[in-house]
């Protein structure tokens, strides 16, 4: 009951800040959103944790992913003891960043490029009238985007431009307008004690 | 025989066709990176616009940085923010750098970023001319708070400093301190717009991945609540044509052009043999 109350209370003074500016009020907001910050710092620990006990008992109870388990532990310990005793600027743990983490990122987005091409000749297909506007659609945003093509038909831009901005504009305002709707739905739950999920009580 | 000796072929790219595939676009990336064809690259309205809004400003002008790029989106944000940031450190303005994703200030900044924008080969002081502040976690209010009360949120640089010892955080307290916001990363835009630039009434740039077009930037440009974005690869090589740079955008231009030109071909062929086996 006591999370329902703070969220319910918490809301209620952002709202009523948010329409009347006033110094008690943005000061309290101020330290909400402090402890917020905190609060988020404090997850992340949590989430160490959480993720050290879940592989651990992998690795106790063999479920199969063992190794992948035993290398994500070790690399927890690694990375946070050199992080926590040595700092960030260390030179290990900046290695670890520059040459394992960054990396490994990259490749994976890298990754998704190559399958989204070979995903993208397979799917842009004319089978109807919808897909066939998809094709056309993707070729000449493809073309816009091709700076030697553009250099010379400078229209293959102008349509790009005209899908990306103006036509691609209206769905899209629509969806925020949803999405805020549903938002303001949420909070207006969330004060009035309706929405308890997030504090993991099910109707 | 010749007909055979196709179809074999066609065959064998229908069997491999993924293999086929990405091996084709991974040779075509490479060669123009090794043998740089010198397509043409015309400029467009976009960038133009950063590069006009950074032309007006001076070494008094106080630019916040969200720095916000993920470790994915790397090979196609950075080379924009480096332009920028030459630009920015060549017009003298005070840059002043946060983090509020896992990232940004914590990996990317110092070993990609200033490690080829070199504030130092400008003249700029740490503390004096630019700061990293660090990174601040809690989403959107996270955003809020900073934006509000800078101490309330950051009391101590990315080094550990304090930031009341640096001597460009005298008399900045909030956003409404600084003259323009730019945002790294692009995935954030929704909430620099409604948490920073629309409350505190500020210019707003963005370096971005060219992804976030269509969603983000160009319904924020279309309203006049983002001046100016530079988003992906190709804009960031058109910006280094701007600035007057020679980066790692405009030697990887050619790749990038001949990728999507493959595709588009490879779309064009299959809806050809589509098209033909429905006929027969």
């Amino acid at each position: 009951m006591y999370p329902i109350a703070i969220a319910s209370l918490v809301t209620i003074i952002f709202v009523i800040q948010y329409f009347y500016p006033d110094p008690t009020l943005s000061y309290m907001t101020s330290q909400i959103g402090n402890w917020g910050i905190i609060f988020a710092a404090y997850a992340m620990a949590y989430g160490l944790v959480n993720l050290v006990t879940r592989r651990a008992m992998d690795v106790i109870k063999s479920r199969g992913r063992n190794l992948y388990s035993l290398w994500i532990l070790i690399m927890a310990v690694v990375t946070s003891t050199l992080g926590i005793f040595g700092g960030i600027g260390q030179p290990q743990y900046s290695w670890i960043y520059t040459f394992i983490y960054s990396s490994l990122g990259a490749t994976l987005y890298s990754f998704s490029y190559l399958y989204t091409a070979s995903a993208g000749v397979r799917v842009l297909r004319v089978k109807n009238l919808l897909t066939a506007l998809f094709l056309f659609g993707a070729v000449f945003t493809l073309l816009g985007d091709v700076p030697a093509i553009r250099s010379f038909v400078p229209q293959f831009f102008d349509l790009r431009q005209w899908i990306t901005g103006e036509l691609a504009r209206g769905p899209y305002i629509a969806f925020n307008m949803s999405v805020g709707i549903g938002i303001a739905i949420m909070g207006l739950r969330v004060i009035i004690g309706a929405e308890r999920r997030w504090a993991g009580i099910e109707d | 025989m010749t007909e055979t000796k196709g179809m074999d072929w066609l065959a064998f790219f229908r069997k491999y066709r993924r293999q086929t595939t990405q091996s084709l676009i991974i040779a075509i990336i490479i060669i123009p990176l090794i043998r740089p064809l010198g397509l043409p690259l015309p400029i467009t309205e976009r960038p133009k616009a950063v590069y006009a809004i950074i032309e007006t400003l001076g070494p008094e002008t106080k630019v916040i940085c969200s720095m916000n790029i993920a470790i994915g989106l790397m090979g196609d944000v950075n080379p924009g923010t480096i332009a920028i940031f030459h630009h920015l450190f060549r017009r003298g303005v005070k840059l002043y750098i946060v983090g509020f994703n896992e990232d940004g200030v914590s990996v990317i900044l110092e070993p990609y970023i200033l490690a080829a924008a070199k504030p130092e080969i400008y003249g700029y002081v740490y503390g004096k001319d630019w700061c990293v502040l660090g990174y601040v976690p809690g989403g959107t209010v996270a955003w809020s708070t900073f934006a509000a009360n800078i101490r309330s949120a950051v009391q101590y640089d990315k080094y550990g400093n304090y930031i009341d010892d640096l001597p460009m955080m005298k008399g900045v307290n909030s956003l409404n301190d600084f003259d323009i916001i730019l945002d790294c990363g692009g995935d954030h835009t929704d909430i620099v717009v409604q948490q920073w630039a629309d409350p505190y009434n500020k210019p707003y740039i963005s370096s971005a991945g060219i992804g976030g077009v269509t969603i983000w930037l160009e319904p924020y440009f279309k309203t006049g609540q983002l001046d100016g974005y530079v988003a992906g690869v190709t804009q960031g090589a058109e910006y280094e044509q701007l600035v007057g740079i020679s980066g790692r955008a405009l030697s990887t231009i050619d790749g990038v052009a001949l990728s999507n030109l493959f595709i588009l071909t490879l779309v064009i062929l299959g809806n050809i043999m589509l098209f033909k086996s429905k006929v027969r």
